[in-house]
C-alpha cells in the first residue's frame, strides 16, 4: 500500500464499524422482541381475572321481572342477579359455607342454596338462616337502558 | 279366733308391711328418674363407676313420668322503699365484701329495673335500723336456701304481667322443675345442683344477651364445664368429666370457642338450659335438625329413618359431643370389625336394636359395624362410597388441570363456572348420602362427575392451545435464530473477503473504490 493509498483506508473502516453497529442493533433488538413475549409465556400473571375490568354484560331487564333472581358467570365467579323494589342488585353466587352455588327460589322469594338450605335475603345477601357463616358479598350493577352489566369489583 | 289371725287382720299386716317398701321404691325410682336418663346417677346410690367414654350415647331407656314442679311461689312482701334502697347505704360501710356485693348490685340488670335487695331478702328497705330492716318476724328473710332461691326467681319471672314489660319468657321455673337438675332436687333433694343464680350470678345479674354474663351464647360452654368438668362435683354421679374438653375439639366446639360463631351450638343448644338434660335417642333427629334442617329431610326419607326406635340416628354416624367434619372415612373400618349380633339385634326380642355404647367409640362409626360384608346393603355401601369417591376424583382431576391451565397464562373463566357447579352437585351428592338411596346418590354424583369432567375438558382445550401456541412459536423462533445466524454467516464471509482484499497487492482490480464486491449493499 503507497502512502497515497491511506485517505482511502480510513473510510473503509468507518463504514465496516457502521455495518457492524447496525448488525448488532438488529441482533439485539429481535432478540428482546423474542424473548420478551417467551417470558410473558414463561412466567404469567398470577390471576388470569387480574386485569380483565371493564363491565361484564349480565343480560336484559326485560327478562329480569320484578320479584325474580337468576345466576349469571362474571368471567370465573357465578353471580345472581335480583330484581327487587330497590332496583336490581347482584351478589356472589357462591355460598358462604361450603361453596354451592345459590339459586333464587320463586316460591319462598329468597336466595337459596341446595346444598344445606342456606337461605339468604334477596336484597341484601345477609344470611336469613342455616349454615353460612356469612351473607354473599355485593356486586356492583350498572343498568344502562334495557342492558344489565356487572362491575367486577 | 284366738291364735289364727283373722284374714282382714292378714291384709292389714301385710298392707302395713307393703307400705314402707312401696314408698321406698318410689323414693328410688324418684331418684333414678328418666329425666336423668344417665347411668348409675341416683343421688342415693351414687356410682363410684365414673370413667369417661368419648361421646356419650344418648340414652334409649323410657322416661318415667317426671315429678311436678312445686307451685309458683308469691313474691316476698315487703315495704315500698320509695326508691331509695337504705340495705346498700348500710352495706355497703360494713366491710369490703358488703360493698362489693352493693357494687355488684349496683351495675345489674335488676338495679335498672327497680328489683331492690327486698325483692329477693325481705325486710324493710326504708329503715336503717337494724332490728327494724332485718326483722325476721316482719318477713325478712336473709340468704334464701338454694331451693327457696329458685321460687324466688320464679315468683318474678315465672309471672306473665310482671315480663310483659321485659319481653321474657315465664316458662324458665316449670321447665327447671322438668330438668335433670330439678328432678333430682326434687327427688333426692340434692342441693348440690345447679340452681338459677349458678348460671346467671345473684347479685351481678346481667342481661343473657350481654357478651359478658355467663349465659352468653359464647360463654356456655365454659360456664357448664365449672361443674361438669369438675370431677370431684361429678363423682357422686357417676357421669362423665370430659365433655367439654371433647366438645371444644369438635367443629361445634371450634366455631363457637375458636371463631366466636354464635350460631354455632352450645352445651344449651342441645341440651335445653333451664329444662336441661341429655336428648334422649328418640329425640335426636329433631335436636341435630334444628339447625341442620337439610340433613334433616334427606335422613326422614331414608331406610334408617324409616326403622323409627331401632333406627341409626345423627349421633351413630358423627358422635355427640365429639362431632367431627365427615368424611368417606366414615364407611368402612379399614380392617373388617368384630361382628358382634347384639351391636345392631335384640336377640331374645328379634329385633333390631342398636347398643348405644358401640357407637361411642368413634372408630365404630362405620357403616359397616352394622352392614356385614356378606350383606347386599354392605354392596350398596359400597356403590355409594364409589360413586362419591368417582366423582370427587373428578372434580380433584378437573381443579388440578384448570390450575395447570391458569399457570399457563390461560383464561379459565369458564370452566371455573363448570366446577363450581360440579362442586354444588358434589356436596350435594354427600348430603344426599342421609337418604341412603343409592340411585338418588348415584344420579347425583353422575351429574357432579360430569360436569367435572366438561371442567376438565374446557381446562384441556386451554392448555392444548397453549401447547400450540408453544409450538408455533418455537418454530418462529427457530426461523428467527436461523435468520440470525445466516445473518453473522455472511457478515463472517464478508469479513474475511474485506480482509483478503486488503490483504492484495493495492492496484488489483477487485481492491478499487467502488468494484461490485466492496459495495455497500454486499457486506
Ligand atoms: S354450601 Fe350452602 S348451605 Fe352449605
Amino acid at each position: 500500500m503507497g502512502p497515497d493509498a491511506q485517505p482511502n483506508a480510513k473510510p473503509a473502516v468507518s463504514r465496516r464499524r457502521v455495518l457492524r453497529w447496525l448488525l448488532g442493533f438488529s441482533v439485539i433488538s429481535t432478540a428482546a422482541m423474542v424473548v420478551t413475549p417467551m417470558v410473558g409465556f414463561i412466567v404469567p400473571p398470577k390471576s388470569t381475572a387480574a386485569g380483565s375490568g371493564g363491565k361484564v354484560p349480565a343480560g336484559k331487564v326485560a327478562d329480569l321481572p320484578l320479584g325474580k333472581g337468576k345466576v349469571v358467570p362474571m368471567g370465573s365467579k357465578p353471580v345472581i342477579l335480583v330484581s327487587t323494589e330497590q332496583g336490581i342488585v347482584a351478589h356472589s353466587a357462591i355460598c358462604t359455607h361450603l361453596g354451592c352455588i345459590v339459586a333464587f327460589d320463586d316460591l319462598s322469594g329468597m336466595i337459596v342454596c341446595p346444598c344445606h338450605d342456606g337461605r339468604f335475603n334477596p336484597a341484601t345477601g345477609a344470611v336469613v338462616s342455616g349454615p353460612p357463616p356469612a351473607p354473599l358479598p355485593h356486586v356492583t350493577v350498572s343498568v344502562e337502558g334495557d342492558d344489565i352489566f356487572l362491575v367486577p369489583g | 279366733m284366738d291364735g289364727h289371725a283373722s284374714p282382714i287382720r292378714v291384709l292389714r299386716l301385710l298392707a302395713a308391711a307393703c307400705l314402707p317398701a312401696a314408698a321406698l321404691l318410689i323414693a328410688l325410682g324418684g331418684g333414678a328418674s328418666a329425666a336423668d336418663p344417665t347411668p348409675s346417677t341416683s343421688a342415693a346410690t351414687p356410682s363410684t363407676s365414673a370413667a369417661p367414654v368419648i361421646g356419650v350415647a344418648p340414652s334409649a331407656s323410657p322416661e318415667a313420668s317426671p315429678i311436678p314442679a312445686p307451685p309458683v311461689p308469691t313474691p316476698i312482701p315487703h315495704p315500698a322503699d320509695g326508691g331509695t334502697n337504705q340495705c346498700v347505704e348500710c352495706h355497703r360501710a360494713v366491710n369490703d365484701r358488703q360493698a362489693a356485693i352493693a357494687t355488684a348490685w349496683e351495675g345489674s340488670i335488676h338495679a335498672k329495673g327497680g328489683v331492690t335487695c327486698a325483692d329477693c331478702h325481705g325486710g324493710d328497705p326504708t329503715s336503717d335500723r337494724m332490728g327494724i330492716a332485718m326483722d325476721r318476724t316482719k318477713g325478712f328473710v336473709g340468704r334464701p336456701s338454694r331451693e327457696q332461691t329458685i321460687g324466688m326467681c320464679g315468683s318474678c319471672h315465672a309471672d306473665p304481667e310482671r315480663m310483659r314489660s321485659y319481653n321474657l319468657p315465664t316458662d324458665q321455673y316449670a321447665k327447671y322443675w322438668t330438668s335433670v337438675h330439678g328432678q333430682r332436687l326434687a327427688a333426692a333433694k340434692d342441693v348440690r345442683v345447679a340452681i338459677c343464680i349458678d348460671c346467671h350470678g345473684s347479685h351481678d345479674i346481667k342481661k343473657a344477651s350481654d357478651p359478658t354474663a355467663p349465659v352468653f351464647p359464647l360463654n356456655v360452654p365454659q360456664l357448664c364445664a365449672g361443674c361438669h368438668a369438675d370431677a370431684d362435683r361429678m363423682k357422686p354421679y357417676g357421669i362423665p368429666t370430659d365433655q367439654f374438653d371433647i366438645y371444644s375439639r369438635s367443629v361445634h366446639g371450634v366455631a363457637l370457642l375458636e371463631e366466636a360463631d354464635t350460631r354455632a351450638p352450645s352445651c344449651a343448644s342441645c341440651h335445653g338450659s333451664h329444662d336441661a338434660k341429655p336428648p334422649r335417642a328418640t329425640e335426636v333427629v329433631e335436636v341435630c335438625g334444628k339447625c341442620h334442617t337439610a340433613t334433616q329431610e334427606l335422613y326422614l326419607q331414608s331406610r334408617h329413618a324409616e326403622l323409627k326406635d331401632a333406627a341409626p340416628k345423627c349421633w351413630t354416624c358423627h358422635g355427640t359431643h365429639d362431632v367431627a367434619k365427615p368424611s368417606e372415612k366414615l364407611f368402612f373400618h379399614p380392617q373388617p370389625p368384630d361382628y358382634q349380633c347384639t351391636t345392631c339385634h335384640d336377640l331374645q326380642a328379634r329385633t333390631l336394636r342398636i347398643q348405644l355404647d358401640r357407637f361411642a367409640n368413634e372408630a365404630d362409626r362405620r357403616c359397616d359395624t352394622c352392614h356385614h360384608p356378606d350383606s347386599d346393603i354392605y354392596a350398596q355401601v359400597e356403590a355409594i362410597a364409589g360413586a362419591l369417591s368417582e366423582a370427587q376424583g373428578a372434580y380433584d382431576a378437573a381443579g388440578g388441570r384448570i390450575g395447570e391451565a391458569a399457570g399457563m397464562g390461560m383464561i379459565v373463566g369458564d370452566a371455573d363456572v363448570t366446577l363450581s357447579e360440579a362442586k354444588t352437585s358434589l356436596i350435594k351428592a354427600q348430603a344426599a348420602v342421609h337418604t341412603t338411596k343409592l340411585t338418588v346418590i348415584a344420579q347425583t354424583a353422575g351429574d357432579a362427575q360430569k360436569k367435572a369432567g366438561d371442567a376438565q375438558a374446557i381446562a384441556q382445550a386451554r392448555l392444548d392451545e397453549s401447547f400450540f401456541r408453544r409450538e408455533a412459536m418455537i418454530v418462529v423462533v427457530a426461523v428467527i435464530v436461523a435468520n440470525v445466524a445466516a445473518l453473522w454467516l455472511m457478515r463472517r464471509r464478508l469479513d474475511r473477503r474485506s480482509a483478503v482484499e486488503a490483504g492484495d497487492a493495492p492496484g488489483t482490480p477487485g481492491d478499487a473504490p467502488g468494484t461490485p464486491g466492496d459495495a455497500p449493499g454486499g457486506e
